[in-house]
């Protein structure tokens, strides 16, 4: 009897002393995005795709709804952006209507981190040092091919993200990100969480025959892509983790095809009958198409 | 400049402005010779506690912000000569700043991503839309098309348009918002 407890309290001892060296995963994940969005930094990091290795400097104010970076290294860019406009340089290049752009981040926000566990397995791989901090790791491997591998570095005091590594379906990186300096500004107490009001809708519906496992529709709404000083339907998944963009317009004489990719960003467009459509997300370009595919209009 | 300008200055340099004054403060920063020197000073100031005065030669960033408001209703040059227009400005600039960078970096960088390595080669497209796919549960794959046909070089302008778009999404989505924004200027960047 004594044996039995003295193991009893053996295996207590060892639990608890696990919960305290890691964490877990749904809810750190949670936490992540709460620190997101309440959370003021400014920061340098790195990012590399291909062979290109950038320095940036990002300035995040969520209470503003704005975030500001510039490149480090290079050639010189500037980007800001807002919960309704984005401008690369000085130039306004995409303007949402009305609050569009702010409640789809709020709704994606929103997302509950358990969805995750539909397409990944998520765990934690214990803890590694990111600009002289503690930081969290997390590996999140996909369930099909759908998907891509992520390995997130989550920092232990504020929950901010400080690094990420993209990889394919083989197992190679198609992107790294991380933090070399994080200088947390402020921590807001009271930020709303309530999903505010999409774009109108246009006649024309689009909607999706079926989607893979754990993707939801987040959002419809109508952008203005002021280049092309037309209105662009646009409509935004997500599994929680992995995010995919559709957006399509009417059929004009520059309708086109094509495929690119920017780290793990994939993109391509296609032709719909009377219509041009365009899917983006870090996805593999398999995912995209089958997407394209069962994105219709009903009418 | 009111004592109430300063602060309002100070505190949206710390993120701490509320919501309604920012943008009255950005207009003011616009028109405002004052504020807008102010506005430097203090980024000077800050620059240097910090040790790190490699923005003195960067563009202000008012002048960025004012641009933004400014052009709302204004017609739209191409991303690509407004780049152009920058990169002429500080093409003495990038040669030093990206080496010192690249190599301040670059350890850390390593360090940090473990056993992988980056491919070699890009992969080409083709091959990765005729991959073998895995239907899940919820969803029969689609039959995967001939391979997207590579076309133009203001096709791939129009297709990045969309991906800015796509990143700015991602960018508010909290989880990868960093790494979306990294994207964003990655983008622009190519």
């Amino acid at each position: 009897m004594a044996k039995i407890n003295y193991l009893g309290f053996l295996i207590l001892l060892v639990s608890s002393a696990a919960s305290a060296n890691s964490a877990e995963p749904s809810a750190l994940l949670e936490k992540c995005k709460q620190a997101w969005a309440q959370t003021s930094f400014q920061g340098t990091l790195i990012y590399q795709n291909d062979h290109q290795l950038q320095s940036i400097e990002l300035n995040h104010a969520p209470l503003q709804s704005a975030n500001a970076l510039q490149t480090l290294n290079g050639d010189f860019h500037q980007i800001l952006s807002t919960g309704k406009q984005l401008a690369i340089n000085g130039q306004v290049v995409a303007k949402s209507e009305g609050q569009a752009n702010e409640a789809l981040g709020q709704r994606l926000s929103l997302l509950d981190s358990s969805q995750i566990s539909q397409g990944y397995r998520v765990s934690h791989q214990g803890f590694e040092r990111v600009s002289g901090r503690k930081a969290h790791v997390l590996l999140m491997e996909p369930k099909d091919e759908f998907r891509f591998t992520y390995r997130m570095l989550i920092d232990e005091q504020t929950n901010l993200l400080v690094g990420m590594v993209v990889m394919d379906t083989g197992g190679v990186p198609l992107e790294k990100m991380l933090f070399t300096r994080l200088n947390v500004q402020s921590v807001a107490s009271n930020v709303a969480n309530t999903p505010g009001q999409v774009g109108p809708g246009n006649a024309t519906s689009w909607r999706f025959t079926s989607l893979p496992a754990g993707f939801k529709v987040i959002s419809e709404q109508n952008h203005m892509a002021t280049s092309a000083q037309s209105t662009t339907k646009s409509a935004v998944i997500s599994d929680g983790l992995a995010v995919v963009s559709f957006f399509v317009e009417p059929k004009g004489e520059t309708a086109f095809t094509d495929a690119h990719s920017v780290g793990a960003m994939n993109a391509i467009a296609l032709n719909k009958g009377a219509y041009q459509v365009i899917v983006v997300g870090d996805v593999p370009f398999v995912t995209l198409e089958t997407l394209a595919h069962r994105w219709e209009a009903t009418q | 400049m009111t004592d109430k300008i300063n602060e309002q200055i100070s505190a949206f340099m710390d993120g701490e402005l509320s919501a309604p004054e920012t943008p009255l403060l950005l207009k003011r920063l616009c028109h405002d010779k004052e504020a807008s020197g102010s506005w430097q000073r203090y980024h000077l100031v800050s620059d240097v506690l910090n040790k790190r005065r490699r923005n003195e030669c960067l563009p202000d960033i008012s002048q960025q912000v004012m641009a933004v408001i400014g052009n709302e209703s204004a017609s739209q040059e191409t991303i690509e000569s407004s780049n152009y227009g920058v990169k002429k400005a500080l093409d003495w600039k990038k040669a030093f700043s990206g080496m010192a960078i690249a190599a301040s970096v670059a350890v850390v960088t390593f360090a940090f991503l473990p056993s992988n390595q980056l491919p070699e080669t890009d992969v080409p497209i083709a091959a990765n839309v005729s991959a073998p796919v895995t239907a899940p549960v919820q969803l029969t794959a689609a039959p995967v098309s001939a391979p997207v046909v590579q076309t133009s070089l203001s096709d791939k302008r129009e297709l990045k348009k969309f991906m800015v778009l796509h990143a700015q999404h991602e960018g508010n989505s909290g989880l990868k918002g960093p790494s979306a924004y990294a994207r964003l200027i990655r983008t622009n960047a190519q």
